[in-house]
């Protein structure tokens, strides 16, 4: 009859739709190098800018607040209680980096597979070489602050959710092993200068991942490799100085010092030309405003009578509520914030993520677990001049070497990226300094140093399991 | 030639010269005694000339006569027609002992047809011929069967025509009794029959028509020239035969009422699926300004939940259930508005299943009420009808797109007749229901001190602003301050319509205004223009049709903040100055909470919408149509949101932004069709051949302009010292071809088959296609004549029927199937990075996902009794969805949160639907009609393979509906420290929700009680009186529900939010006090975030609502002449009767507006 016969209509032509006009499939983008480029500053932009609706990705200056939080680098005002400063996360806490890190991961590893898949001969070897290193270094940066902040997790190198909507935790070491090994790639494939950034220190050349890798050995315990890739860093001399003249300077966009910076879009709602951390810490008016965070007194403790970091990177504001006025204290190492940034206009500071001070303080620690001694005060002795400070003793043992680089790591690094709190946890210090602190009683127990694994991922992914006693 | 031979034959000699004295009944005497020989002359003389003698017509008499009679004899009523007509009388008295008895009632009628009458169903003849009245008996004799069989090729030619509107109707259906001919009308309404003899009965019946019987015997005798036979049918006599006018009335039985269905029309006597009709009247009676909401309650099985209180906000619409476990897509019926579907394409990632389409804005930035509902641009006034399909049967004509339901909407037509103006204009007002009942500031304070002394705190500027820095003698309530407006509604409609046989038209135009209940809120205005077209060519085999609709609504509103639970005391919204007053709560600490910048916002939305429409048919030959559609709709809208510096905190160093938006939707639509119709023995079939191309094209582009210094600046992008773009487009395109099959057998038995293969654009390659067709059958169970005879006289119709099909759902977005890289990829732009437009993927990808199949089973009842006066319809479905398509979860470490694929999960709706539709009372003066809907769903989630390693492990569970929970059981307050207690169902000593990772009752989770927020149970009712002039309606809403206890807001009071005065009143505050709600504190357990997910917050939420109250008067024709004039006043949400503590029971979150009442009052005249 005449219903079967509509089964065998089939005409492609009457449902065919061009390919969207307002989005490239992942063969298009891959054709030429400018294409392939906007593919890396779309991951770029996303770890600073986020979008206009959600501008708020973890890499965006949440890991120096939460982390300094969770350490005992800053303090929360206001009332209520903040489940990172009193180091009492529960399962449902959340701090918003796994799904940063892992959007970011995807978005690497699409552009290691679209340019590996790309015939295209207008894509250049030489793009192809430094895109696919820039990337890896961005997953190997984002596996990083994942498996220091969850311990184990799930490695993922692909696009395809087939293979990854069912990971199960890898052992941090293997996924350590996966960092080192990009950052080794990185290494060899990524340019030594900031041509990519017109100049500006705004895309990773070889050094920053280098200084990673310094990093990444000195976490691993590979001194001898984090004591090789820092001096490598160091030795740059042409691109790389400390800033010694003004310690107001080191956080301006392209110091001398900065290895890695992330730029922030001054179109940013709220941010505008304000770094992330200079627009979360700092007040709303310089002197008078309120802060939602302020430093602790554990921080300011560690300065050494006459640190120039404690007068030129910490300051305070007044508040006034009804009419009794208090104090607080705040890093100033960043110099714009809510009161001074302007909607569009041009940055004077960008996000700085790697600097030449670690280096020297990863060198020093390094020769310090090696047991090259003589070579540790000399580093630190760099950092402390510049801050105005005398240079160490030259009797110091190993033990006092080690407390002096923790020292300088704390008062050097602070409200940056959390070092503090990776310190604390990667020297075994975490349980001994943490659970004195009054803001954290009762101390709940060592469990509290990974964060809890979203919910919604083990939900998600029945694979997945979460941190103790979570 | 009758009239010759009564001339020649019928007068006998002498009669002339019988004395006109004698009285009527001395006559009677006489003729008994000749009777006998006349009779004998008679059948001679008839033999002879080969004629019937059956009706003799005496025209030229005009003699008018009034009798009544009840079961007389035949004698004593001739008796009287004598007498009272001053006619002789002849009759043999012997035959007239056989007559059975006279019942007569006829007024001022001819001799002619008195006798007609008197001998209706007698053995009698009569003739006259000059005032005299020949009663004779009939005969079969040899003569009369000559007589038969030379008669017996009467041809009948004639046309059927519509008998309001005079339009020739074609397919009408000819049966010729006892006879196998059966025959219909051409495109022109006409039709020629044959071969018939005089015992024919020929009966005419056309859908939504009563039908006609001729009596072929009746019709002969007539005069030459044009005769009235009955109201319904005139004849003339032509020379090969008759040509007979029927002109057939549209019924008034509800049975026959004609119903809009997939491609073609039917009526409910021989539908074989599943579809409700809402009619005009029902609609223009409901003061709303999108149609979608004058649906609410009206049809059994459907759903319709405004977003919000917004009167342009997108409109939910489920039918029969949730089938879909993705919360991403919408389950949205197809919109068919005459015959070109409403498809919006959803680019701007605003949509999903809880809110509906975003509709016509699918820019970034959508406006309140979550977007906005392209019907929200049709007016009410033009719309005919509303057809709701729900079945395999109605829907599966519509192939894929109708999975989740078709709904038809037909705009009104012009009419046959002069030209006509009706103008309708009302003017109403809105107010909110009902005010939350609140704490006063004492009372609040009070409670905030009470909890810091059970937290053991001391309030401090930065922990109690409310309490140490604001005013404490300061009282507002938030509710007024923001809805306590009074909503303002206008609305002018002015329609002409008229047209003669071959053109109708009708022309319509609209203008509504209408301002929200908010305090801070512009006004929703609307202009529509509606155009009507039909001509039929003079052979009447082209006929067309074109429509034209275009509309222009502006909506300037601003979103309400959510201000009801902000403490008493805070400071007033504005300043002296108008400002908003952002210093004191900066003084406060909380410069980032005052929540009114929105309030000096600027939000806009102006869409214009056309419709188009033209249909083409010609019948190539008799019964068979070519026909074709085509369709073009288009929206386009432009919004705007403007952030003045005026609106935002002056602390923040504030900057103006703005954003511009342009959507874009069209579709067109080309659907060419073959259409056969023909009789087969004793059935009606017809075929329906089709093929759809269908095309629709979608974009929005966004301009936001930042940095500007100065609000003054706002209104130019060119202006903005900053720009950002963005644009989101999107194609789809949709090919099908379809048949439908449908063969009514004598009336008792129909059969509707239908089929289709789709294409879609939605699909990776190779997976495209999918066929999906349907099965429909009814028996017309009281046609069948053994049936007929056993069934009490009161049931006068019954008809089972049932179906079963397949029908699909490609509803899944565009190009899901592709690698997508945008700079905006999550519907809003990527900033640039070091100068460079960044790319970013937009969604997983698989390409490998295909088309989803729901099989919908359907078994009805349809009873009508008291001829047809009550008609009740029951109907039980069954839905079967399986490898639905959705977003399914991934973990976000896959890169995005969701994938579009085929869910393996298998879910059944199923229930059962009753319609009642009633004419209780049915007189001339007073008339009632009750309309009564009700039905009820349930939602099954049948199988998921390995559910328990899926993603929906901890929120769906085998055997219970889509929407189920697990909760807690509340065990009362802990009289020593007033906090809510719950049941240790896993016995491990503490109350535990380990919600998304393990399963309610396991590991420690305490959760095992089981309840679902689907409605049990939703219903209509809506009465109708009319009496003389008057008119009224009510109509009644009726659900039953669980709801969520909106006294729970999930949190401790105590904090700085305003509470309900009921906890207020019945909180704990000392140990060993028995309580209601829990002691006051500022710091929220978790014993106190538990009772959202205990049995505590859920209670019954059911109510019956009296919808709408409708009461008109039309001004007495006798006063207005021609002319038409109706006063009415309309009035919706006026009352409602529930248990239920909140403010309204749909109204469920605590402190949201409730939905407003309006009334409305109005005229509407018709010259």
């Amino acid at each position: 009859m005449l219903i079967p016969v509509l089964f065998l209509f089939s005409c492609n032509k009457l449902i065919e739709i061009p390919e969207p006009k307002d989005t490239l499939t992942t063969a298009k983008v891959f054709l030429t190098d400018a294409q392939a480029t906007s593919a890396m500053a779309g991951v770029l932009t996303k770890m600073i800018n986020g979008t206009l609706s959600e501008a708020s990705p973890s890499f965006r200056g949440k890991i120096t607040v939460l982390n300094g939080l969770s350490a005992d680098e800053l303090i929360v005002n206001g009332s209520g209680v903040d489940v990172f400063a009193s180091n009492s996360l529960n399962s449902f806490s959340t701090d918003g980096l796994w799904k940063t890190a892992y959007e970011t991961i995807y978005g690497a590893n699409a552009i290691v597979e679209g340019i590996a898949a790309s015939k295209s001969p207008a894509l250049k070897a030489k793009t192809r070489l430094e895109l696919t290193a820039e990337a890896k270094f961005i997953r190997a940066f984002s596996y990083f602050y994942l498996v220091n902040t969850y311990g184990d997790v799930p490695l993922s190198l692909t696009t395809d959710f087939n293979q990854t909507r069912s990971l199960a935790r890898t052992p941090s070491a293997t996924v350590y092993q996966q960092i080192t090994n990009d950052l080794l790639d990185a290494v060899k494939d990524l340019p030594e200068d900031y041509a990519a950034g017109g100049g500006e220190r705004i895309r990773a050349n070889k050094w920053a991942a280098k200084a990673l890798l310094a990093r990444v050995y000195l976490f691993t315990g590979n001194n001898a490799g984090a004591v090789k890739e820092s001096s490598d860093v160091i030795a740059q001399t042409a691109l790389y100085q400390l800033e010694t003249s003004d310690l107001n300077r080191v956080f301006l966009k392209n110091s001398s010092e900065a290895i890695w910076q992330l730029q922030q879009n001054s179109l940013v709602d709220n941010t505008g030309t304000a770094t992330p951390e200079g627009y979360a810490l700092l007040p709303d008016s310089l002197k008078t405003g309120a802060v939602s965070h302020s430093l602790s007194p554990f921080l300011l403790k560690a300065f050494e009578p006459g640190d120039l970091r404690r007068s030129k990177w910490v300051d305070s504001t007044d508040v006034k509520s009804g009419n009794v006025t208090s104090r607080y204290l705040f890093p100033y190492k960043y110099k714009t914030g809510k009161f001074n940034r302007s909607i569009g206009g041009v940055a004077t500071e960008y996000y700085m993520v790697l600097r030449l001070a670690e280096q020297y303080l990863i060198r020093a620690e390094a020769n310090a677990l090696a047991g090259q001694l003589g070579l540790v005060a000399n580093d630190l002795n760099i950092l402390r001049r510049r801050a105005g400070l005398g240079d160490l003793s030259n009797a110091l043992n190993s033990a006092q070497l080690l407390a002096a680089v923790a020292k300088e790591r704390q008062t050097e690094l602070f409200a940056e990226w959390g070092h503090r709190w990776m310190d604390l946890k990667r020297t075994g210090q975490a349980t001994a300094v943490l659970s004195l602190i009054p803001a954290k009683q009762p101390w709940r127990g060592d469990y509290q140093l990974l964060y809890p694994i979203p919910v919604e991922e083990i939900r998600k992914d029945q694979f997945l399991t979460q941190n103790p006693n979570y | 030639m009758y009239k010759k031979f009564t001339e020649y034959f019928c007068i006998p000699a002498g009669y002339k010269d019988r004395s006109p004295v004698l009285t009527g009944a001395v006559m009677l005497q006489q003729a008994t005694l000749r009777g006998l020989n006349w009779t004998l002359v008679m059948k001679l003389i008839t033999g002879l000339l080969l004629l019937a003698m059956m009706q003799v017509s005496a025209a030229t008499l005009a003699q008018r006569i009034t009798i009544k009679k009840q079961n007389a004899k035949m004698e004593t009523v001739l008796d009287e027609i004598g007498k009272k007509s001053g006619y002789d009388v002849f009759v043999d008295l012997k035959t007239l002992k056989s007559a059975k008895p006279v019942t007569i009632d006829v007024r001022n009628a001819t001799i002619d047809e008195v006798l007609k009458k008197c001998l209706e169903g007698q053995k009698f003849d009569f003739s006259i011929e000059d005032k005299t009245i020949v009663i004779k008996e009939k005969t079969s004799s040899f003569l009369d069967k000559v007589v038969a069989a030379f008669a017996a090729d009467i041809e009948v030619r004639g046309q059927v025509v519509n008998k309001k509107t005079n339009e020739p109707l074609s397919g009408v259906s000819i049966k010729i009794k006892n006879k196998k001919i059966n025959s219909g009308t051409n495109i022109r309404g006409e039709f020629s029959v044959s071969k018939l003899d005089p015992n024919s009965i020929i009966t005419f019946s056309f859908v939504g028509f009563d039908s006609v019987q001729v009596r072929l015997g009746e019709i002969q005798g007539l005069q030459d020239g044009g005769n009235t036979f009955s109201k319904n049918v005139s004849i003339t006599k032509i020379s090969e035969g008759y040509f007979v006018t029927v002109s057939l009335e549209p019924s008034v039985s509800y049975l026959d009422e004609m119903i809009v269905q997939g491609y073609g029309t039917t009526d409910r006597r021989m539908a074989t699926g599943n579809i409700a009709r809402v009619t005009a009247e029902e609609i223009e009676k409901q003061p709303v300004m999108n149609p979608l909401l004058a649906l609410a309650g009206r049809v059994p099985g459907m759903v319709v939940t405004p977003n919000g209180g917004y009167a342009s906000g997108v409109v939910k619409v489920e039918i029969r259930g949730r089938s879909t476990i993705s919360k991403n897509f919408t389950s949205d019926p197809l919109y068919i508005i005459d015959g070109v579907p409403l498809t919006y394409l959803e680019i701007g990632g605003n949509s999903n299943y809880q809110n509906g389409s975003s509709g016509v804005m699918q820019g970034a930035f959508p406006s309140v009420g979550g977007g906005q509902s392209p019907l929200f641009n049709l007016n009410p006034t033009d719309i005919a009808s509303i057809e709701v399909l729900k079945d395999a049967d109605a829907t599966a004509i519509y192939g894929s797109r109708g999975a989740n339901g078709v709904i038809l909407i037909t705009t009104k037509k012009g009419k046959i007749g002069g030209t006509s103006i009706s103008a309708n204009f009302s003017q109403g007002i809105s107010k909110v229901t009902h005010y939350w009942d609140m704490l006063n500031t004492r009372q609040y304070l009070d409670m905030r001190r009470q909890a810091f002394k059970n937290d053991g705190v001391v309030p401090t500027l930065l922990n109690a602003p409310d309490l140490m820095v604001w005013d404490t003698t300061r009282y507002t309530n938030w509710q007024k301050e923001l809805w306590g407006g009074t909503g303002k509604m206008t609305n002018m409609d002015v329609a002409l319509s008229g047209g003669n046989e071959s053109t109708q038209f009708r022309i319509g135009g609209n203008y509504t205004r209408q301002t929200e209940i908010l305090t801070a809120s512009g006004a929703n205005r609307k202009a529509s223009l509606i155009f009507n077209l039909s001509n039929y060519s003079l052979n009447r085999k082209l006929k067309t049709n074109l429509s034209v609709n275009y509309s222009y609504s502006d909506v300037n509103n601003v979103p309400t903040p959510n201000a009801v639970t902000l403490a008493p005391n805070a400071p007033p919204i504005y300043t002296s100055d108008g400002n908003i007053n952002y210093q004191e709560w900066n003084d406060a600490g909380m410069s980032d909470r005052n929540p009114f910048a929105s309030i000096k916002s600027i939000i806009r939305s102006e869409t214009n919408l056309l419709m188009t429409n033209l249909n083409l048919a010609y019948e190539l030959f008799r019964g068979f149509e070519i026909s074709s559609n085509f369709g073009y709709n288009n929206s386009h809208n432009l919004g705007g949101g403007m952030v003045t510096i005026a609106s935002q905190n002056p602390i923040d160093n504030p900057t103006g932004s703005a954003s511009y938006l342009t959507n874009d939707n069209q579709n067109w639509i080309v659907e060419p069709q073959f259409n056969y119709k023909t009789d087969i023995g004793k059935g009606r079939f017809s075929a329906l051949l089709g093929a759809t191309m269908q095309a629709t094209k979608g974009a929005s582009q966004t301009i936001v302009g930042l940095g500007y210094e100065d609000d003054n600046l706002l209104g130019s992008i060119a202006l903005a010292p900053f720009k950002m773009y963005f644009d989101k487009s999107g194609q789809y395109k949709y090919a099908a071809v379809f048949g439908r099959v449908n063969y009514t057998w004598d009336d008792k038995y129909v059969i509707n088959v239908s089929g289709r293969r789709d294409g879609s654009s939605r699909f990776g390659k190779g997976k495209q296609y999918g066929n999906f067709g349907a099965l429909g059958l009814a028996w017309i169970v009281s046609q069948e004549s053994w049936i007929k005879n056993i069934l009490p006289s009161f049931v006068s119709f019954i008809k089972l029927r049932g179906s079963y099909g397949i029908t699909g759902s490609d509803g899944v977005g565009e190009y899901q199937y592709l690698t997508q890289w945008s700079s905006a990829p999550n519907y809003v732009p990527l900033y640039t990075y070091g100068g460079i437009t960044p790319l970013a993927s937009m969604h997983a990808v698989n390409p490998d996902y295909r088309w989803q199949e729901n099989k919908k089973t359907e078994g009805g009842v349809n009873l009508s009794f008291l001829k047809d006066r009550i008609n009740l319809e029951v109907a039980y479905y069954s839905n079967r969805c399986n490898n639905q398509l959705l977003l399914l979860p991934t973990p976000i470490l896959t890169g995005f949160e969701n994938v579009t694929a085929n869910s393996p999960a298998d879910i059944r709706n199923s229930g059962w639907e009753v319609t009642l539709s009633a004419k209780l009372i049915n007189t001339k003066n007073f008339s009632w009609t009750v309309n009564m809907n009700g039905s009820v769903n349930k939602n099954v989630l049948l199988d998921y393979p390995d559910l328990e390693h899926s993603p929906y492990a901890t929120e769906y569970f085998i055997g219970r509906s889509l929407n189920a929970k697990y909760l807690l059981h509340y065990t009362g307050i802990n009289p020593l420290n007033g906090q809510y207690t719950y049941e240790d169902y896993g016995g491990d000593g503490m109350v535990r929700i380990k919600n998304s990772v393990d399963l309610p009752g396991t590991n420690g989770d305490d959760r095992y009680l089981l309840t679902t927020l689907d409605p049990k149970f939703i219903g209509g009712f809506g009465n109708d009186f009319q009496y003389k002039n008057w008119n009224l309606g009510l109509f009644f809403q009726y659900k039953n529900q669980m709801g969520y206890n909106s006294s729970y807001i999930g949190e401790a009071a105590g904090s700085m939010l305003n509470i309900g005065a009921d906890i207020y009143s019945n909180h704990w505050q000392q140990p060993g006090q028995p309580a209601k709600y829990a002691r006051f504190t500022t710091k929220s357990e978790l014993s106190d975030s538990y009772v959202n997910a205990s049995d505590l917050a859920y209670t019954d939420a059911s109510y019956l609502r009296l919808n709408n109250v409708s009461l008109s008067y039309t001004v007495p024709e006798k006063v207005m002449k021609n002319k038409r004039l109706r006063i009415f006043v309309h009035a919706q949400n006026l009352w409602v009767y529930t248990k239920y503590q909140g403010i309204d029971p749909d109204t469920q979150n605590f402190g949201a507006m409730p939905t407003a009442k309006v009334i409305i009052a109005g005229l509407s005249l018709t010259l």
